[in-house]
């Protein structure tokens, strides 16, 4: 910009780097500096701009203010008419709190990570429950940090009318494993759905035994790992009818009581990211009795710092590709032509980096068809400084950088975003977005720990404009949110919002938007495994079509409502198409908009 | 003793002798003085009047060289200003010889200033940087230290420090933009957007609202953080006292409006920008990249196609080379292409921990040795020579 004044004004002679100050003036010259313009690298190293052992800092640095000691104001307005969202949590009766240990005042990398929230029907009674990991705690040693975990916390629905801690009644008691994100998946297709919890040197598998209890049976199915796993996604990714595990790890990170990161503002916080090497994510796949690791030769790259995941026919095969997105490393897309090995093709997909080609650091996920062409559109949250991206799906030609040009720039900069996802929450037919923000670091000069969600409107699926005033009063606060999940909790066709903060009371928020004319599938897997993860859903009304696809894994360490709920312009008969995994298609005439529509594979559907 | 005895003429004889010589002595001294003064004083016009610089030089240095022989601090400091001053006129450099580091203390600061002013216009940023450092050390002169300082520092690249200085500098002058400015300048630099609008918006609440220029800057700023309203609102202020200031930001303009959603307005000034000056790579990028999002990949590429040939060593144009040629299905010259990028990438986030070493090391000329010697394999010239010039300046020339 600015050549001519460029030209004529201020003549500089130094090169690029230190070329933007006059002598006498101190004007700033408005030369495009060829180097070092957005270094990447830099936005999560810069949470650490020194790292020494303890001993050899001379000033032992002050410690960053824990969130613990910062006052938390939440005098929630009430609600107006207009209000997209009221948080109900604690009215059903949901009293829960992921902790990330940070009150032990250890400042370690693993408190940054947090939890995730799983939506279920365990007791498949139609109605959706709320399952959320613990998290746990950090005691400090002289040599040593121990690492405990914390219990799991799981909420029946009744009926729309509570939602009841069932916990210990469940089994769900147990405090061995610091966990983070959730998946469900039906592991042993016995009908009932099951959980997968990733943490701390192991994975959880609780097994759903149907009568309202669930069993640990990692150590039987040799579902088992040491490394540090944060989110699993749950799909068949061999093609054999049995669900597999594709679970992110996130840094090959051990506690150090002596290691001590300054912030930029010269305070002992936690060290970030860049500091460790990442890992490999891990593969298990499913023979239909146990689980093998095969992790070495699945084509996945060596490592990474993986923080999202969603597994979805991304090409249209009919086989479960893989996105991952990375923390200040190249996100990944895993195709799959059906036998292993995957074949990685992030880079020229236009995954892999920023629409400049900069990595970012990278968290929430989700898939979806933003501009209604048909084809799935991937959206996903970064780290302050960069914003969040969108990319369109160009059909058989990979992605295209979309976020600028669509009005989704400049909003979320300031911000670290976590949970988040597509979602038509005003029942307009076109999918909004949200965004659940919240920084990793304490007391950073740059960005605040607390940090506002967000809500952003899709105008047609031309542009998107940030409305996050509109979404009620649970917006109008900062927060440290992680994992979130979309969910109909109370079946009246609403897109809801469970989300998980740090050390704070979870949410549900109800949706006071939902479109009076909808429809919801819900896919059971015969031939393929049970929750069909992977088929594509196309609604087609006299306007338009609507498209949908059933994923493992989005939303940020959670696991969202399985059922695909689409608003409908009026009550007249839809028709459905399935695309299972494996390609068979299935096409559903006459379908009445206003209920749940269970579909199985088989040209079978039952009305529930 | 009797008075006869008293030896009147020999008193007298010594008198005549010494009065002479403390007079001397005495005029001597104050003549070093003046002619210190006007050492001063010359050396001060070459700083403030380029278009007397030669002449100032020749008399500074003539008139420093007659105190070559004087003792001390005089002797010290004419030495350093002829030092400052005999490459303005090409003199001889071997006539002086540098003071001893005990010598440089005793000069005083408002000489230390203006002999590290001199070397660091004569392009001499190593001993700039160790005079500056004396001067620093000393609480003295504060602000024309940090300015200079911070003058001597961005130029050898120690961007840390310069920020610091700025940050002190704001403690003496809180309502002076300029430190903001600077920070402004090495926020963008680093393409940090986010913190350039900060310190452009306070630079900005400090100065004149006549300076539109300025007021430009920042809604670049905007524009590329994507701040909509403040961007339209400030430019829409512009625009109306000063129209002719927004033509001359084309780029930013039209950047502003396709994050707007006018695609067909931006593009025409786009197009008007690139036929004044076809090989403007921002515009050109900004073009390509609308390119693409219209789908219109052939046009796109032939776009990067000439940033790349027009800077060979951003990154950036082979990324979205890479990028286009994948889109349209020539997979395997998207793939030459992003090599390229990730090379490039990776060697400059190197450089980038390079560079904060050499911020932190001011005399570390290895460390800048390193820097030019990478930025020569990755095409970068200039930075190359940059890096070059700062490694002779540290004392490491090779």
């Amino acid at each position: 910009m600015f050549r001519k004044i460029r030209n004529t004004l201020w003549l500089i002679s130094t090169p690029l780097k230190a070329c933007c100050l006059t002598v006498g003036s101190f004007a700033l010259v408005l030369s495009q500096c060829g180097c070092n313009s957005e270094t990447v690298d830099v936005n999560r190293s810069e949470t650490v701009d020194i790292v020494q052992p303890s001993e050899l800092i001379r000033d032992v640095p002050q410690d960053a203010q824990l969130p613990f000691g910062l006052p938390v104001v939440r005098e929630m307005r009430s609600i107006q008419d207009d209000d997209w969202f009221e948080d109900q949590a604690a009215q059903l009766g949901i009293k829960f709190s992921y902790r990330d240990g940070s009150d032990a005042g250890c400042y370690m990398l693993l408190e940054s990570v947090g939890g995730g929230v799983a939506v279920l029907d365990y007791d498949a009674d139609g109605w959706v429950d709320l399952f959320f990991t613990g998290g746990g705690s950090l005691t400090k040693g002289d040599e040593s940090i121990l690492i405990e975990g914390r219990s799991a916390g799981l909420f029946r629905n009744h009926a729309a009318t509570s939602m009841a801690d069932v916990t210990v009644l469940a089994g769900l008691n147990t405090q061995d494993t610091y966990t983070h994100g959730v998946s469900v998946a039906d592991i042993n297709a016995d009908g009932f759905q099951d959980v997968v919890v990733a943490g701390f040197g192991a994975i959880q598998v609780w097994i759903n035994t149907g009568d309202g209890a669930f069993v640990e049976q990692s150590e039987f199915l040799e579902l088992q790992s040491d490394a540090w796993s944060v989110s699993p996604a749950a799909a068949d990714m061999d093609g054999d009818g049995f669900v597999d595990l594709y679970v992110l790890t996130y840094a090959d990170w051990q506690p150090d009581p002596k290691r001590v990161c300054i912030n930029d503002k010269q305070l002992h916080d936690i060290c970030g990211p860049t500091m460790f090497p990442g890992s490999r994510d891990l593969v298990f796949l499913n023979n239909g009795q146990q689980f093998e690791d095969v992790s070495a030769t699945a084509g996945i790259v060596e490592e990474n710092r993986g923080l999202g995941v969603v597994a979805a026919d991304l090409d249209g095969n009919g086989f479960i590709d893989l996105t991952v997105v990375n923390d200040v490393q190249e996100n990944q897309l895993y195709f799959n032509s059906g036998v292993l090995p995957f074949n990685e093709d992030g880079v020229l997909s236009g995954v892999a980096y920023s629409n400049s080609g900069e990595r970012e650091g990278s968290m929430g996920l989700d898939l979806g068809d933003f501009d209604g062409d048909g084809g799935p559109d991937l959206w996903y949250t970064n780290y302050t400084h960069q914003d969040n991206s969108l990319l369109r799906n160009i059909e058989g030609a990979g992605f295209v950088h979309s976020a600028e040009l669509l009005g989704l720039a400049g909003d979320s900069r300031s911000w670290v975003g976590f949970g988040t996802g597509f979602g038509d929450f005003n029942g307009d037919g076109w999918p909004d977005l949200y965004v659940i923000n919240g920084h990793v670091a304490y007391d950073r000069l740059d960005s605040p720990y607390f940090q506002p969600p967000q809500l952003f409107l899709n105008q047609r699926g031309e542009r998107y404009r940030q409305i996050s005033e509109k979404g009620g009063p649970y917006f109008d606060h900062d927060r440290s949110g992680r994992g979130s999940a979309i969910l109909d909790w109370n079946n009246d066709g609403g897109l809801d919002l469970a989300v998980v903060h740090q050390n704070e009371p979870v949410a549900l928020l109800t949706n006071r938007m939902a479109s009076p004319v909808w429809l919801s599938i819900d896919l059971v897997g015969t031939v393929v495994e049970r929750s069909a993860v992977g088929a594509r859903v196309e609604v087609a009304t006299s306007g338009r079509s609507q498209t949908q696809w059933k994923i493992s894994g989005g939303g940020y360490a959670s696991h969202k409502d399985g059922r695909l709920l689409f608003a409908l312009p009026d009550d007249s008969p839809v028709t459905v198409s399935v695309t299972w995994l494996g390609g068979k298609k299935e096409v559903h005439e006459g379908l009445l908009p206003g209920s749940y529509k269970l579909i199985e594979r088989a040209d079978a559907y039952v009305v529930k | 003793m009797s008075l006869n005895r008293f030896p009147v003429n020999r008193v007298l004889i010594s008198l005549l002798v010494l009065i002479p010589c403390v007079a001397a002595v005495y005029f001597n001294n104050a003549t070093e003085e003046s002619q210190l003064l006007r050492v001063r004083n010359e050396a001060q016009k070459i700083v403030d009047s380029p278009k007397l610089r030669s002449l100032s030089a020749e008399r500074c240095i003539a008139i420093a060289s007659r105190l070559f022989k004087a003792e001390g601090s005089v002797r010290a400091t004419a030495m350093l200003y002829y030092i400052g001053a005999a490459p303005i006129v090409g003199a001889d450099l071997t006539i002086a010889s540098i003071p001893s580091g005990s010598d440089v203390l005793t000069i005083e600061t408002a000489d230390l200033l203006l002999i590290a002013e001199l070397l660091f216009h004569t392009n001499r940023l190593g001993p700039a940087e160790q005079l500056i450092a004396v001067v620093l050390d000393r609480q003295e002169r504060r602000v024309a230290a940090l300015r200079l300082a911070i003058e001597i520092r961005m130029k050898l690249g120690s961007d840390a420090e310069v920020m610091r200085h700025t940050e002190e500098w704001v403690q003496f002058e809180p309502n002076n933009p300029k430190p903001f400015r600077v920070q402004a300048a090495v926020h963008r630099n680093h393409g940090r957007w986010d913190n350039f609008v900060v310190a452009a918006e306070k630079a900005v609440e400090l100065t004149p609202p006549t300076d539109w220029i300025l007021q430009v800057e920042l809604v670049d700023g905007y524009t590329h953080l994507g701040r909509i309203d403040d961007a339209r609102r400030e430019l829409n202020r512009i625009q109306e006292a000063r129209p002719d200031l927004i033509k001359l930001a084309p780029v930013m303009h039209a950047r502003l409006l396709l994050q707007e959603g006018d695609d067909e307005s931006a593009e025409k000034i786009i197009d008007r920008c690139l036929i004044t000056y076809p090989d403007d790579t921002e515009a050109l990028m900004v073009k390509g990249k609308l390119r693409v999002a219209q789908g219109d990949y052939d046009l796109a590429i032939a776009l990067f196609d000439k940033v790349q040939k027009i800077d060979p060593a951003d990154e950036q144009a082979y990324y979205q080379l890479g990028q286009a040629h994948a889109r349209v299905g020539n997979k395997d010259q998207g793939r030459k292409y992003l090599v390229q990028h990730r090379r490039l990438l990776d060697a400059k986030i190197e450089l980038y921990g390079l560079e904060q070493k050499a911020a932190r090391e001011p005399q570390n000329a290895e460390v800048r040795r390193e820097l030019a010697a990478a930025y020569s394999d990755i095409g970068l010239p200039q930075l190359a020579e940059f890096w070059t010039r700062a490694a002779r300046a540290t004392g490491g020339a090779k």
